[in-house]
C-alpha cells in the first residue's frame, strides 16, 4: 500500500530523529538541554509507536483515526502497561 | 564550490559572520555549553534578504520539493522552485558554518494589506465554512509558514564532513537544524510584526512540533493537499511562553537567548484579539 510505504518511511524518520535527539542529549552537561532533548525524543517515539500500532491494526492501510484528529495538549499516549493490566485481570478471572 | 554555497553570497552581502575553523568546532564538543551555544558554533539561521540568497533558498526548495520529495513539477530550467507567493514572502536559510553550505530553508508568506482574504496559499484550499473561520484570525498580522525544508542530500555533505572530522555532533544534529529553522521563523515574524502563524501541515509534523512545545490549533477538518493536511494556526507569543517553561533550552535557541523577544517586543493585546473562539 502506498500509504503504508510512506508511513513506514515517516516512522523510520521519527525513530531516527528521536535517536539523534538522545545522542545529542548525551553530549550536554546542561540539565535543561538534556531534559528538553530526551523529552523531545520520547514524544517522537510515542508518535512513531502510535503510528506503528495503527498500521498493525489496520491492514487496509487507511489513515488511522488518531491521524485524523488534531494534536492534543501534552499529546500523551496511554500508559504502555495498560493492556498488560487488563490481560492480568482476565487471567485472574479465568483462574477463579 | 557548489551552487548553493552561501559563502559566495555572504561575501557579496557581508551577511554571514566570520567562520569557525574545524579544529575549534571539534574542541567545542567537550565544552560544558548550552544548546544555543552549540547551535551557534555549528549553524546559523540567516535571513535570505537579498535576491542572491532568495535564489539559494529556492534552489533548496527545488532540491527538496521537486527531486527528493517530488510534490511539485521539476521543469524549472534554473533549478529553482518558486511561485507567486514569493513576491510577498520572507525566507530564511540554515547554514552549516564549517562547510558554508545552506542545508535548509523556510518561508513566511506575509499578508497583503489590500487583499487579506487572498494573501496565503492555505486560503485557496479551504472549504467555504473553514475559510470563513480562518478569516476571523487577525490576518493583518498573520503569516503562513511554508516550504519548511532540510535537504537530505545537502545534509549528507555536512554528515560527511562530521565523519571526516570525527565530529559526531554534526551527524546527530537533525533536531538542532529544525530548531534553527524555527529560530529563523521567529526572527522573521518579529521583524515583520507577525503575531500568528498559519499553515496546512501534515499531522505528523504537527505532532513533532507539539513535542517541541509548539502547538498549532486546528481550523476545520483535514484536507487533501499533497496528502492529508491539517489547516491550523498558532499564536506565536503563546507558543513561546509555553515553550519557555516546558522546553527552556529550546526556547533559548528559538529566541536567540531571549534577544528576539527583547529586541522586538510585541504590543500588548487582549486575549480575544489573538485566538479563534474555541468550539
Amino acid at each position: 500500500m502506498a500509504y503504508q510505504t510512506s508511513a513506514q518511511a515517516r516512522i523510520a524518520e521519527l525513530y531516527d530523529e528521536a535517536a539523534q535527539a538522545r545522542e545529542l542529549a548525551s553530549k550536554f552537561n546542561d540539565a535543561a538541554t538534556r531534559n528538553d532533548l530526551v523529552n523531545y525524543a520520547a514524544a517522537l517515539e510515542a508518535v512513531a509507536a502510535d503510528w506503528e500500532r495503527a498500521i498493525l491494526s489496520n491492514a487496509k492501510g487507511e489513515p488511522p483515526d488518531w491521524q485524523k484528529s488534531s494534536p492534543r495538549p501534552g499529546d500523551r499516549t496511554p500508559p504502555p502497561h495498560r493492556h498488560l493490566q487488563i490481560w492480568g485481570n482476565f487471567r485472574r478471572g479465568y483462574r477463579m | 564550490m557548489t551552487i548553493h554555497s552561501v559563502l559566495q553570497f555572504s561575501q557579496m552581502n557581508n551577511a554571514a559572520p566570520s567562520l569557525l575553523n574545524p579544529e575549534a568546532i571539534i574542541a567545542s564538543a567537550t565544552r560544558d555549553d548550552t544548546l544555543l551555544e552549540r547551535f551557534n558554533a555549528h549553524f546559523e539561521a540567516l535571513p535570505a534578504n537579498t535576491l542572491a540568497l532568495v535564489r539559494v533558498a529556492q534552489k533548496i526548495r527545488y532540491q527538496v520539493y521537486c527531486i527528493e520529495h517530488p510534490h511539485e513539477t521539476a521543469d524549472n530550467p534554473e533549478g529553482i522552485e518558486t511561485d507567486e507567493f514569493d513576491t510577498h514572502a520572507a525566507q530564511s536559510l540554515l547554514v552549516h558554518r564549517a562547510t558554508n553550505e545552506a542545508l535548509g530553508t523556510v518561508r513566511l508568506v506575509l499578508p497583503l494589506a489590500d487583499a487579506l482574504d487572498r494573501s496565503f496559499p492555505v486560503q485557496r484550499v479551504l472549504d467555504e465554512t473553514t475559510l470563513r473561520t480562518f478569516n476571523q484570525l487577525p490576518l493583518h498580522s498573520a503569516a503562513e509558514v511554508s516550504r519548511f525544508s532540510i535537504s537530505r542530500q545537502f545534509r549528507r555533505l555536512a554528515d560527511t564532513y562530521g565523519r571526516m572530522n570525527q565530529d559526531t555532533f554534526v551527524t546527530n544534529s537533525g533536531p538542532l537544524m529544525r530548531l534553527g529553522l524555527i529560530q529563523g521563523l521567529v526572527r522573521m515574524s518579529r521583524e515583520h510584526g507577525i503575531t500568528h502563524w498559519c499553515a496546512a501541515m501534515e499531522p505528523t509534523l504537527l505532532r513533532m512540533l507539539s513535542a517541541m512545545a509548539i502547538r498549532f490549533r486546528p481550523v476545520g477538518p483535514l484536507i487533501e493537499y499533497h496528502g492529508l493536511r491539517q489547516p491550523c494556526y498558532c499564536v506565536i507569543d503563546d507558543a513561546l511562553n509555553e515553550m519557555k517553561y516546558e522546553r527552556p533550552a529550546f526556547w533559548s535557541l528559538l529566541t536567540d537567548g531571549g534577544a528576539l523577544c527583547d529586541q522586538y517586543p510585541m504590543p500588548a493585546r487582549s486575549k480575544a484579539d489573538f485566538s479563534l473562539p474555541t468550539e
